[in-house]
């Protein structure tokens, strides 16, 4: 089937209007349906979900290009597959997932069960820790927050 | 043999079908799962060969000791035929996707078929407890012990602030998804299912078809679960979707009260007429089985049909499913030569039983 706009190339989109109260099919090729106005994209899929959940803003943008030290995964593939890689994607990622979790669960912290190993005083250290880490990396002195990965590291084995 | 056998299994009921347990004529099963990784892998799908089978191995070697998992039974799904790995699904054991062809795939299972733990799943571990009739807490209780057991000799993937860390954004947290396989022909019956359906969703649980994800209702069976796993403690998850339910119940009761009191003989013409075609059908589609079969269940349930077992019917919804008829048959069928065989399954089961339709 061609294009009914250009005749040349296959047509792609086909869509329906009701123009003069009357239902009209057209077919169109991509280029000519983008150039009406239509959103040729709308793939849906659980990757633009994510895409869609957490939009960035501008101070984001630059955390979004961060890669998982240990497994390689950058956020955009992350967006792109959907899942991560292994659980320290969750730390590198960390400042990017509150308006995930926020859209996905209403909520950005864990409140249930803890393993019996986690005792409370370690918990506390940790997240203090972790506190530390996250201003570190907002300000981005990377010496600094390589060093407190590694001290949280150590203390969860 | 002091594990579960495999060749043997569809001659067991599994325990979720046994029909007992509370409110057990409207919500036919309760589930609770826990995701859970290993701390110094990666998650499942982002493992080599090498490292998945080094996974399978430490994870089966710890939970195979558990102790509340005696007699159990590990099964390497590489090693099981299509038809067995068809029936661990259609029995709630592995997942759909856990059943498709694949490497360094594994599931323990408990003798009773009430606890499996699948083994390199999206997840490390998918701890699973499955029980008959509306259980829900007692399941949670099993779980969590049988997690608590794990925990002893395996370190969890686990942070303070995002919980148990798992591959997909949609488990964090608790990790935990709780759901029930509820039977509504009356709410079906009398169109207020959707209405129900939509506040169960506005207050934040997912409606499913029986058989889970991406399936479609059949046989008036829904499966009812919880979608938030972060930011709430599992008692909270529990008591929201035990709370629901109970409602959901009550609704189910008073349609069904409407129905005995306004169509009782549309009630009996329909559990009459399935019992016949069940009885002396030739062909049978699966689809219809579970109609019909959601039919003699309301009429064992409101007392209307008196001389079938509730374990009968449960009995025939699982052997009417695809992979255990092939299993009866040991061999491949064609869709047609299945629902020939289906239908004579069938009446070989009811062959004995006789239509006693009552009132009180």
């Amino acid at each position: 089937m061609k294009c009914e706009k250009c005749n040349g190339k296959n047509a792609t989109v086909h869509y329906t209007e009701i123009i003069n109260n009357k239902i009209v099919k057209i077919n169109l090729c991509e280029k000519c349906a983008k150039k009406k106005g239509i959103d040729v994209s709308s793939k849906f899929s659980i990757s633009e979900l994510l895409r869609g959940l957490t939009e960035k803003k501008e101070t984001e943008q630059i955390q979004a290009d961060r890669i998982c030290p240990s497994c390689g995964l950058s956020y955009k593939k992350f967006q792109d597959e959907g899942r991560f890689r292994c659980d320290q994607c969750y730390e590198t990622f960390a400042e990017l997932l509150d308006s995930l979790f926020e859209a996905i669960h209403r909520s950005t912290h864990h409140v249930g069960k803890i393993p019996l190993r986690w005792s409370k005083e370690e918990n506390e250290h940790i997240d203090a820790l972790g506190k530390r880490l996250t201003k570190a990396i907002q300000d981005e002195d990377f010496e600094k927050a390589c060093s407190l990965r590694d001290k949280i590291r150590g203390l969860k084995k | 043999m002091d594990g579960l056998n495999l060749a043997g299994i569809i001659h067991h009921t599994a325990a979720w079908l046994q029909g007992t347990g509370p409110d057990a004529e409207i919500v036919v099963s309760s589930r609770v799962r826990l995701a859970r990784n290993i701390r110094g892998y990666a998650f499942s799908h982002a493992l080599t060969p090498e490292e998945a089978a080094g996974l399978v191995e430490a994870t089966r070697n710890a939970v195979q000791k558990l102790p509340s998992m005696k007699k159990n039974t590990f099964l390497d799904l590489a090693e099981l035929q299509d038809i067995d790995r068809q029936i661990l699904a259609e029995r709630h054991l592995v997942s759909l996707e856990h059943a498709q062809e694949g490497e360094n795939k594994a599931v323990v299972i408990s003798r009773d078929e009430a606890v499996s733990i699948m083994i390199n799943e999206e997840d490390h571990l998918r701890l699973q407890v499955l029980l008959s009739g509306f259980q829900l807490e007692q399941a949670w209780q099993k779980a969590n012990q049988v997690d608590e057991e794990i925990e002893g000799v395996l370190d969890y993937a686990f942070s303070p602030r995002f919980g148990y860390m798992t591959a997909c954004p949609t488990n964090v947290g608790t990790g935990m998804r709780a759901s029930v396989m509820i039977h509504l022909p009356a709410l079906v019956m009398s169109r207020q299912l959707d209405q129900v359906l939509q506040a169960v969703n506005k207050l934040g649980l997912a409606v499913r078809g029986w058989s889970g994800e991406g399936t479609k209702a059949s046989g008036n069976l829904f499966q009812i679960s919880n979608q938030q796993t972060l930011g709430k403690t599992e008692q909270d998850i529990l008591k929201n979707i035990i709370t629901i339910v109970r409602q959901i119940i009550q609704h189910e009761r008073t349609a069904r009260r409407g129905l005995l009191k306004r169509d009782v003989s549309l009630l009996k013409d329909r559990i009459g007429r399935a019992f016949g075609i069940m009885k002396y059908a030739h062909i049978i589609s699966s689809a219809e089985t579970m109609n019909l079969i959601s039919n003699l269940r309301i009429g064992i349930e409101l007392g209307i049909l008196k001389s079938i077992d509730i374990r009968l019917i449960n009995e025939l919804f699982l052997l009417s499913q695809p992979a255990h008829i092939q299993k009866i048959e040991r061999k491949e069928l064609t869709p047609m030569e299945r629902d020939i065989k289906r239908a004579e399954i069938i009446r070989k089961m009811l062959k004995s039983e006789k239509l006693q339709v009552e009132l009180n």
